[in-house]
C-alpha cells in the first residue's frame, strides 16, 4: 500500500510539474504586454521599461519561470498587475466561496446518485428503474447554469425561500450555506444523474457476476447479496466518476458564480482575463489543475482500500 | 479416453448391481419441465438421488444439465416457468416461498460452480466468505462461527498455517479458489451438495485432486452429491448412478456400470465412443527435419515491485529444443502455464526468442526480430476458440484468403475463388459456404474453417494450439478425424499443443511433456503414454480420469452436424 | 425500433433541419432590432415570442442551432481525427514509448478541464466560436484516444488478432483493417455522445462570453441576455434553455439507442 500510494505521488508530482510548464508557456505566448496594457496606450516607453523591469517582466522567460515555480511552492503566488496585491491573498479570499460550493455540490450529487443508482438496479427493468432513466436523461440534457436560471426564477423570484444571487460572507455560516444552497443545487443535479447512472450500471454488472450467484448458493437473498457483495464491487468504477467530477464541479462553479453573482475563483479569472492580469489568470488555473490532480490522487488512494488486488499485488 | 484395458472400472460393483428401492430418496425429481420465454429447456426430467450416493449428470453443451442444477438449489433464472415436482427431502422447491429457498440454501442444499476465478467475491477475505454461510443462517454465533470456518477450509485441504483465512482470493491458485468453493458449500453439512463441473476449468492433476475430496466429502458426511459434468471419464470414475441428457431430456439412467455397460440409447454409445475415439493416423515415414527448436528461451518482463525496484524477469521457456521432421504428427502436452502456447507462438513468430534458434527448412523464421514471409507462409495455425478466432464482420471467404497475404503474387478472381472452393472442400464444407457470414456457423464447422483457412497457401506444418479443447466430445471426434486424414492424404506434418491427454495420444505420433518451461519427456506417444519415466508424467497420467474398455464394439457413427 | 431512439433521431432531425433551414430562411430576421415589439410572448406572428430587442425568438433558436451543431460537431472531428488514430497507434505497441507519451498526455489533458482549456485559449488570443471549438476539441482528443486504445487492447488479445499476423500482416494494416471497422460501433455511439457534451459546453462558454461572439447567434449567449428579463418576461430564459436541453436529449437517446441496436452482445450471435 505505502509503496503503491509512493508511486502513485511520484506521478502526481510529475503530472503538476508538466502542467505548470505548459501554463507557463501557454501565458508566455500570450500576445499583448502587461506592463503596457496597465499604462494605457499613451505611455512613455521608457515608463513602460521602468514597470517590466518593477513586475520582473524583463528577466530570461527560464528565470521567469523558475522563480514563478519556487513562488508557488513557498506559497507566494507573485503580486497582481492590475490591484498590485497579493496574488495568494485574492485567490485566498475567492476560494472560500469555490471551494464550499464545489464540496456542497459534490456531497448533494453523491447523496442523490448513490441510492437512486442502487434503488433503479435493484429494481431492473421495472417501473421504479424507468423513473430514475428517465430522471437521469433530462438531469443529463439539461445545461446547469439554465437550471440555475429556472431555480431562481422559482425559488428566488416567485416563492422568494432563497435570494437570487450574492454572498454575505461567512460571518454567519448558515446565511453562507443558505446562500449556497441554490447554485449547489443547481451543480449537483446534472452531475448526480450521470453518477446515478454509473451506479446502475456498475450495480447491474455486479449483480450478473458469478460470486452473486455463488453468495445466493449460500442462502442470501437477493437483497443481501445485493448489500453485501454487490455494492462494495460496484462503488469501484463509481470512485473513477466521483474524482471526475470534481474537476467538472469546478469547471461547474466557475459558471454557476456568474449565474448567481457569487465572489469565487470564476469571478477573479474572467476579471483578470479581461483585465489582461495573466499572473492571476496562470495561478487560479493552475490551482484549479493542482485540485483535478490531488482529487486523482485521492481516487486512486480510495481505490487501492476498496480493491485488495491493487493493495497487494501478487 | 482410450487408455487401456488395464484400469478396472473402480468403485467395486459388479456388472449387476442391485436395483435399489429409493423411497426415501433425498431428491426426487418427476416431470421437471422448464421453459424460458416460450423456449422450453427441459422437457419430463426425472431423477432420484438416495441419500449418500453419487448421481452424474452428463450431455453436450446446451443439454440442460446445468438448468436441471440450478432447479435442484432453487436458483433459476426469474422468467423461468415451470413444472412437474422437484422434491428436496419431501418438500416440493418448485412451489416454495423465496423466503424458505434462502433459508435452505448453504443450510440443506450447498454448490459448487465451474469457474472458481470468477466464483469468489474479490474484495472479501476467503475466511469471511466461508464464515458467511454460517452466519446468514444464524447457525452459531461469530466467534463459533469463525472456529467452524477454519475447521470446513482445514477439511478441504486449505492448511491454515499456508493459506490463512485472511487472505483475498486473488492470492489463491485455481485450485485453492475452487476449495474455498467447497468450503462455502459444505459449511453446514448440507444434506445435498450440487457440484456443476467443478473442475472443468482446473488443471488435471488438481482435477484428481478436487474430485477425490469431493467423493470423500460425501462419503464421510453422508451427503447426497448431484455432479454436473461433460466428462464420461470423470463421471465413470465417481458416480454411482448416471443419468444421460440430451436437449432437455433425459435419454438414460441407471447404476453407472450397468449404464456403461449396456448403453440402451444411441446417443449414449455415440458420447462413450467419441470420448475415446482413436484417429485413424495411419503409418508414414517422416522425411528431412522440417521444424528446428534449439535452446528456444523466452522471458517476459514482470511488472516493477517498487517504482525503482528493477523489472523482474518470467522465463516462460527455459532452453527446450526438438525437431519435427517432415510428415510427423508431433503432440506437446503440458499444464496451464507450463510455457507450451509461448512456445507455439514463438514458432509461429509472433514472440522473439531470447536465446537460441527457431529454424523451419533451415532458414530462421525471425531474422532480425521480422518474420520472414518466405519461411512464414510455411507454417500456419488453428487456435483453441471457434468463436474469437474469427473477425466477426467477415465473410468466410475473406477469412479462409487472409493467408494469401503471405503470397509474392496471390490468387486474383477465379483463381482466388477456386482455391477457397477447394479449401472449403478439403475440410468438409461446402464452396458456396464461402460468401456466408462466419455467425452462421456452429463451433464445429468454425473450427473446420479455421483448418481451411490454416491450410489455403499449403503450409508445411501447422500448429493446433488447442484446437479442440471447445468442441463437444462427438464434434472433436469428427475434427481429429479430419485433421488424421488431412495428415495422411497431404503428407501434414503438425504440433499439436493440447492439455488433454486423451486428445493428444489419439492424433499424435510423437510426444513431448512439457512442465514450467522445460520438456521433460519425450518419445513415441504410446511408449510415453503406456510407459511414462519422468515422475510428472506419470503424475498426469495417474491423475487422468479414464473411461473403463469398452465392452462391446461398434460402428463409428458419431453423427453428422446438421448445417 | 425501440420509441426512445425513435424519439432520439427524431429531435436530432428536427434540429439539424432548422439549423439548415436557418441559412435560407428564418420567421424573421435576426438582425432586426425593433424595440416596439420587445419581450413578447409567445404569439402567431412570433410563435416563440421575442428578446429584449425586439428580435424574433424562433428565428434565433434556428439560426442559434447552427453555430452550437457547427461548433459541437467539429469539435468532435477533431478529437475523433486525432484521437482514435493516436489510441489505434497506442495500442499497437502496448508498453511502448508512443503509447506511454500518449497515455501521460492524455492524463495531462484530463487535469485541464475544457472549461479551463477554454480560459488559457481565450486567454491568448481572445473569445470566440474557434476558440470553442478548440477547447471542447482539444478535450475530446484523450476522450477518444482512451476509448480506443482500451477497446483495441481487448481486440488484440483475441486469436483473429493472431491470425492476422501469422497471415503476415503488420500492425497498422490490422489498426485499419481488422480492428477499426470493429470499433465502428463504440465509435459512433461514443462520438454522439461527445457531441451532445460539446453542444452543452458550447452553450456554457457563450454563456460566459468565452464562446461565439456579437453577431454569431449562440444559444448561450440568448441565455446570458436572457438573464436580467427573466422576471420580466421568462419565456426569453426558457426558450434557448428548452432548445439545448431537447437536442441534447435527442442525441443522448440516439447514443442510447444505437449502443442497444449495435450492441453485438445483444444480439443473437447464430443468424
Amino acid at each position: 500500500m505505502l509503496g503503491y500510494a509512493l508511486k502513485r505521488l511520484t506521478s502526481l508530482a510529475l503530472s503538476l510539474l508538466v502542467a505548470s510548464l505548459v501554463i507557463f508557456l501557454v501565458v508566455e505566448v500570450a500576445p499583448g504586454d502587461p506592463a503596457s496594457y496597465m499604462l494605457g496606450l499613451n505611455a512613455q516607453p521608457d515608463t513602460v521599461a521602468a514597470l517590466r523591469n518593477e513586475l520582473g517582466l524583463d528577466l530570461p522567460k527560464w528565470q521567469r519561470y523558475l522563480s514563478w515555480l519556487g513562488g508557488m511552492l513557498s506559497g507566494d503566488f507573485g503580486t497582481s498587475y492590475t490591484y498590485r496585491t497579493p496574488v495568494a491573498q485574492m485567490v485566498a479570499d475567492r476560494i472560500t466561496v469555490s471551494l464550499p460550493l464545489a464540496l456542497y455540490a459534490l456531497g448533494l450529487s453523491t447523496l442523490i446518485a448513490l441510492p437512486a443508482g442502487i434503488y433503479a438496479a435493484a429494481r431492473r427493468g421495472k417501473a421504479g428503474d424507468a423513473a430514475v432513466i428517465g430522471a437521469t436523461q433530462l438531469g443529463i440534457a439539461i445545461p446547469n447554469f439554465w437550471f440555475a436560471m429556472l431555480l431562481v426564477l422559482l425559488f428566488a423570484l416567485k416563492l422568494r425561500w432563497f435570494s437570487a444571487g450574492g454572498f454575505p460572507g461567512w460571518e454567519s455560516p448558515l446565511m453562507a450555506l443558505k446562500s449556497l444552497t441554490l447554485p449547489a443545487v443547481a451543480l449537483a443535479l446534472p452531475q448526480a444523474a450521470i453518477l446515478a447512472r454509473v451506479m446502475r450500471s456498475s450495480l447491474i454488472d455486479i449483480l450478473s457476476e458469478d460470486f452473486i450467484r455463488t453468495a445466493r448458493a449460500k442462502g442470501l437473498s437477493r437483497r443481501q447479496a445485493l448489500w453485501r457483495h454487490g455494492l462494495r464491487n460496484a462503488l469501484i468504477p463509481v470512485l473513477t466518476i466521483l474524482g471526475l467530477q470534481f474537476s467538472f464541479l469546478l469547471a461547474g462553479a466557475i459558471i454557476i458564480e456568474q449565474v448567481f453573482f457569487l465572489p469565487g475563483l470564476g469571478r477573479l479569472i474572467f476579471q483578470s482575463i479581461t483585465q489582461r492580469d495573466l499572473i492571476v489568470v496562470e495561478s487560479v488555473v493552475m490551482l484549479l489543475v493542482f485540485a483535478v490532480i490531488a482529487v486523482n490522487f485521492l481516487t486512486d488512494m480510495a481505490y487501492a482500500l476498496a480493491d485488495p488486488r491493487l493493495r497487494h499485488p501478487r | 479416453m482410450s487408455l487401456s484395458s488395464r484400469q478396472k472400472y473402480p468403485g467395486g460393483l459388479g456388472a449387476e448391481p442391485p436395483v435399489r428401492q429409493a423411497p426415501e430418496a433425498l431428491l426426487q425429481v418427476e416431470g421437471l419441465a422448464l421453459s424460458i420465454g416460450g423456449t422450453a429447456i427441459l422437457q419430463d426430467v426425472s431423477l432420484s438421488l438416495p441419500q449418500g450416493e453419487i448421481l452424474a449428470l452428463t450431455g453436450e453443451s446446451g443439454s440442460g444439465k446445468s438448468m436441471t442444477a440450478l432447479a435442484a438449489i432453487g436458483l433459476l433464472p426469474e422468467r423461468a416457468e415451470t413444472s412437474g415436482r422437484l422434491l428436496l427431502a419431501g418438500r416440493d422447491l418448485l412451489t416454495l416461498p423465496e423466503r424458505d429457498l434462502c433459508a435452505l440454501r448453504g443450510r440443506e442444499v450447498g454448490m459448487v460452480f465451474q469457474e472458481p476465478m470468477t466464483a469468489l467475491n474479490p474484495v472479501q477475505r476467503i475466511g469471511d466468505q466461508v464464515m458467511e454461510t454460517i452466519l446468514i443462517h444464524k447457525a452459531m454465533g461469530r466467534d463459533a462461527a469463525r472456529a467452524r470456518a477454519v475447521e470446513v477450509m482445514a477439511r478441504v485441504g486449505l492448511d491454515p498455517a499456508r493459506i490463512p483465512p485472511t487472505r483475498y482470493p486473488h492470492e489463491l491458485s485455481g485450485g485453492q479458489r475452487q476449495r474455498v468453493g467447497i468450503a462455502m458449500a459444505i459449511a453446514l453439512r448440507p444434506k445435498l451438495l450440487i457440484a456443476d463441473e467443478p473442475t472443468t476449468a482446473l488443471d488435471v492433476t488438481i482435477q484428481a485432486q478436487i474430485l477425490e475430496l469431493l467423493t470423500g466429502l460425501v462419503r464421510e458426511e453422508g451427503m447426497g452429491m448431484l455432479m454436473i459434468t461433460h466428462d464420461l471419464a470423470v463421471v465413470a470414475g465417481m458416480a454411482d448412478r448416471i443419468a444421460v441428457m440430451k436437449a432437455g431430456r433425459i435419454v438414460e439412467q441407471g447404476p453407472t456400470a450397468q449404464v456403461l455397460a449396456e448403453q440402451r440409447h444411441p446417443y449414449t454409445r455415440q458420447l462413450f465412443e467419441a470420448s475415446r475415439h482413436q484417429a485413424p493416423l495411419g503409418l508414414i515415414t517422416p522425411g528431412e527435419t522440417l521444424l528446428s527448436v534449439q535452446e528456444a528461451v523466452r522471458d517476459y518482463p514482470l511488472p516493477r515491485k517498487g517504482l525503482f525496484a528493477p523489472r523482474g524477469q518470467f522465463r516462460a521457456v527455459k532452453g527446450v529444443s526438438f525437431d519435427i521432421r517432415r510428415g510427423e504428427r508431433v503432440g506437446l502436452v503440458g499444464e496451464s502455464g507450463c510455457g507450451k502456447s509461448t512456445l507455439s507462438r514463438a514458432i509461429l513468430g509472433l514472440e522473439p526468442l531470447q536465446a537460441g534458434t527457431i529454424t523451419l527448412g533451415g532458414k530462421p523464421i525471425l531474422s532480425h526480430g521480422k518474420p520472414d514471409p518466405e519461411i512464414r507462409r510455411r507454417v500456419q495455425v488453428v487456435f483453441q476458440d471457434p468463436y474469437g478466432s474469427f473477425n466477426p464482420r467477415h465473410s468466410v471467404a475473406r477469412i479462409i484468403a487472409e493467408p494469401f497475404h503471405l503470397l509474392p503474387d496471390p490468387p486474383r478472381g477465379a483463381a482466388r475463388q477456386a482455391a477457397i472452393a477447394s479449401a472449403l472442400t478439403a475440410v468438409g464444407l461446402k464452396p458456396e459456404h464461402a460468401e456466408a457470414p462466419i455467425h452462421a456457423f456452429s463451433g464445429g464447422q468454425r473450427q473446420r474453417i479455421a483448418i481451411a483457412r490454416a491450410l489455403i497457401i499449403e503450409p508445411e506444418l501447422v500448429i493446433f494450439d488447442e484446437a479442440v479443447s471447445a468442441l463437444d466430445v462427438r464434434v472433436r471426434a469428427q475434427i481429429l478425424d479430419l485433421v488424421a486424414e488431412l495428415s495422411r492424404t497431404r503428407g501434414l506434418s503438425y504440433l499439436f499443443v493440447s492439455h488433454d491427454l486423451s486428445v493428444v495420444r489419439c492424433i499424435t505420433d510423437r510426444v513431448l511433456v512439457m512442465r514450467e518451461g522445460e520438456i521433460v519427456e519425450r518419445g513415441r506417444t504410446a511408449d510415453v503414454f503406456d510407459n511414462p519415466e519422468h515422475w510428472y508424467t506419470k503424475s498426469l497420467m495417474e491423475a487422468a480420469p479414464r473411461l473403463p474398455a469398452p465392452d462391446m464394439g461398434g460402428d463409428d457413427d458419431a453423427g453428422g452436424e446438421p448445417l | 425500433m425501440r420509441p426512445s431512439l425513435l424519439l432520439g433521431a427524431a429531435l436530432t432531425l428536427i434540429f439539424t433541419f432548422a439549423a439548415l433551414l436557418s441559412f435560407v430562411w428564418t420567421p424573421g430576421d435576426v438582425t432586426a432590432v425593433d424595440i416596439a415589439s420587445r419581450l413578447q410572448p409567445p404569439s402567431a406572428v412570433h410563435w416563440l415570442g421575442t428578446d429584449q430587442l425586439g428580435r424574433d425568438l424562433l428565428s434565433m433558436v434556428m439560426t442559434g442551432a447552427r453555430t452550437s451543431l457547427a461548433v459541437a460537431l467539429v469539435a468532435v472531428g477533431l478529437g475523433m481525427g486525432l484521437g482514435v488514430p493516436l489510441g489505434l497507434a497506442a495500442a499497437a505497441r502496448q508498453g511502448g514509448w508512443l503509447d506511454e507519451l500518449v497515455m501521460r498526455t492524455n492524463d495531462l489533458i484530463f487535469a485541464f478541464p475544457s472549461l479551463v482549456i477554454a480560459i488559457l485559449i481565450t486567454a491568448i488570443f481572445g473569445p470566440g466560436a474557434l476558440n470553442a471549438i478548440l477547447a471542447i476539441g482539444i478535450f475530446n482528443i484523450p476522450v477518444f484516444a482512451r476509448l480506443t486504445r482500451g477497446a483495441a487492447l481487448s481486440y488484440w488479445r483475441r486469436e483473429f488478432i493472431l491470425a492476422a499476423r501469422v497471415a503476415g500482416k503488420g500492425a497498422s494494416r490490422i489498426s485499419v483493417e481488422h480492428i477499426l471497422p470493429n470499433l465502428a460501433n463504440l465509435l459512433i455511439v461514443q462520438g454522439t455522445i461527445q457531441f451532445s457534451l460539446g453542444i452543452l459546453a458550447e452553450a456554457g462558454l457563450s454563456y460566459v462570453g468565452l464562446g461565439a461572439q456579437p453577431p454569431v447567434p449562440s444559444w448561450g449567449r440568448m441565455l446570458a441576455d436572457a438573464q436580467t428579463m427573466v422576471s420580466l418576461a421568462p419565456h426569453v430564459a426558457i426558450v434557448p434553455g428548452l432548445a439545448i436541453l431537447l437536442t441534447v436529449l435527442g442525441l443522448n437517446l440516439l447514443g442510447d439507442g444505437l449502443r442497444d441496436a449495435l450492441d453485438p452482445r445483444l444480439r443473437p450471435s447464430r443468424a
